[in-house]
């Protein structure tokens, strides 16, 4: 099987052969994993922004040479594209999360799966950056819907393993502290609730100088 | 017949794809973006490098390689010629980036090229709107962001993304989500975008100042 990671650090399999990619090389095939098939035009202007565009049409034209060299790329009518046979990470875990916004039920294991490595970590392009914000987006609210849907199905540890995951990854969420809340009230444990909201109200303040929104306090009327 | 000109140019008719020459898919394309047009202007247009006999000259044989592909692909009268209505155009704009003819650099290409390309984004926005009214907050943050990569400097993503934060109640991720979109711009945002900080500010112990400037 081959396969293409972005998911923690870059790696590109043939088979069982790890194959080396160039600097330059895995930009571009990271690219094209989480944007699809893209004109030269594109991509060369958003990965060689600051060079003339002669020079970024020749840089990606030797970069896409070397990478056809290892069947790692087709290009048509202008248009890059990943070969269909490569999987990628990260377009199995957006397709897993997508499952799970939709309100599928969840496989046991549901929330783990979703807990591997963010995208291209140390990568400081600003489409990284949005990419790598979309995706961590889409898993905290796969992770609040995953919640709901263990909850109604009153699946309550697997729903409090899934909540604690969404803080974890992004501890000054409230939605995320929310669905922590909402399993210690489905388990009829009023007291961690209010603990766990108390906790919550003090980090927001103390990190960004907010505090909580009404829909929060609303899950705990009259006891806070 | 099918004829697709985002992604590249690609014309097919009962799922088979036909090999056409440069000057052919020129015309076709031209045909498809322009509507029906009068000759001299299409040689004009096509040719603008050589002189008018010499470019009609040209467009005559071109229309004549173009019949030999066996397919009624253009209708002509005495003064213009068309596309023939049994040629479906796809120029749909879809939830994903397609490129009107990448790599064709014609003035008639680049300025409806543009437009494509803003009617997608203004696509993903009113996705990412429609979703917000919902309370499917998840898909509106994924259409906002994915305008956003499409047009990173662009407000109105940034102003969604903010919106969808508070409507969820994550203060601290839409004050992070802004000031991420100031420090981008190098300047302050609109005044539009600076109320929503402002409204979940006054809950706050701090006044907006504070607030703005711990990031």
């Amino acid at each position: 099987m081959d396969s293409l990671a972005l998911l923690g650090c870059f790696g590109l399999r043939r088979g069982a052969r790890e194959v080396r990619v160039s600097g330059p090389g895995q930009r571009v095939l990271a690219y094209l994993a989480v944007h699809g098939p893209t004109s030269r035009a594109v991509v060369a202007g958003t990965l060689w922004p600051d060079v003339r565009q002669e020079r970024a049409d020749g840089s990606l034209r030797t970069t896409v040479w070397r990478l056809s060299q290892d069947e790692a790329l087709t290009c048509r009518n202008e248009v890059l594209e990943l070969p269909s046979d490569i999987a990628v990470d990260v377009a199995a875990l957006r397709s897993r999360a997508l499952e799970l916004l939709a309100g599928v039920t969840p496989p046991p294991g549901a929330g783990h799966a979703l807990a591997c490595g963010e995208l291209l970590p140390g990568w400081g392009e600003e489409w990284v950056r949005i990419e790598r914000e979309r995706l961590h987006q889409l898993r905290l609210h796969a992770l609040e819907s995953l919640v709901d849907n263990l909850l109604a199905g009153r699946r309550h540890a697997e729903a409090m393993a899934a909540a604690t995951l969404a803080v974890g990854l992004a501890p000054l969420r409230e939605s995320a502290h929310r669905a922590v809340i909402a399993v210690h009230l489905a388990q009829g444990d009023l007291a961690h609730a209010v603990l766990h909201f108390r906790d919550f109200e003090d980090t927001l303040r103390r990190e960004c100088g907010l505090v909580p929104s009404v829909r929060i306090r609303t899950m705990l009327a009259g006891n806070i | 017949m099918r004829l697709r000109l985002l992604d590249g140019f690609r014309l097919s008719h009962h799922g088979r794809d036909f090999d056409v020459g440069r000057a052919q898919q020129r015309l076709l394309a031209y045909l498809a973006l322009c509507g029906p047009t009068a000759r001299d202007k299409i040689a004009a247009d096509l040719w603008p490098d050589t002189g008018a006999d010499k470019a009609m000259a040209r467009l005559r044989t071109t229309l004549w390689r173009l019949n030999q592909l066996g397919l009624a692909l253009v209708t002509a009268d005495d003064e213009a010629l068309a596309l023939d209505r049994a040629v479906h155009v796809d120029l749909a704009v879809t939830d994903r980036a397609r490129e009107l003819l990448p790599g064709w650099y014609e003035d008639w290409v680049l300025a409806e090229r543009d437009r494509i390309h803003r009617l997608f984004l203004e696509k993903l926005e009113q996705l990412a709107e429609d979703r917000l009214r919902e309370r499917r907050y998840g898909e509106a943050v994924e259409f906002a962001l994915a305008a956003m990569r499409a047009a990173p400097l662009r407000e109105t993503p940034h102003l969604l993304l903010v919106r969808v934060h508070i409507e969820e109640g994550n203060h601290c991720e839409a004050l992070a989500a802004y000031l991420a979109y100031r420090s981008l711009l190098g300047a302050e945002p609109s005044p539009r975008m600076r109320q929503r900080v402002d409204s979940i500010a006054t809950l706050s112990t701090r006044t907006v100042g504070q607030l703005l400037a711990s990031g």
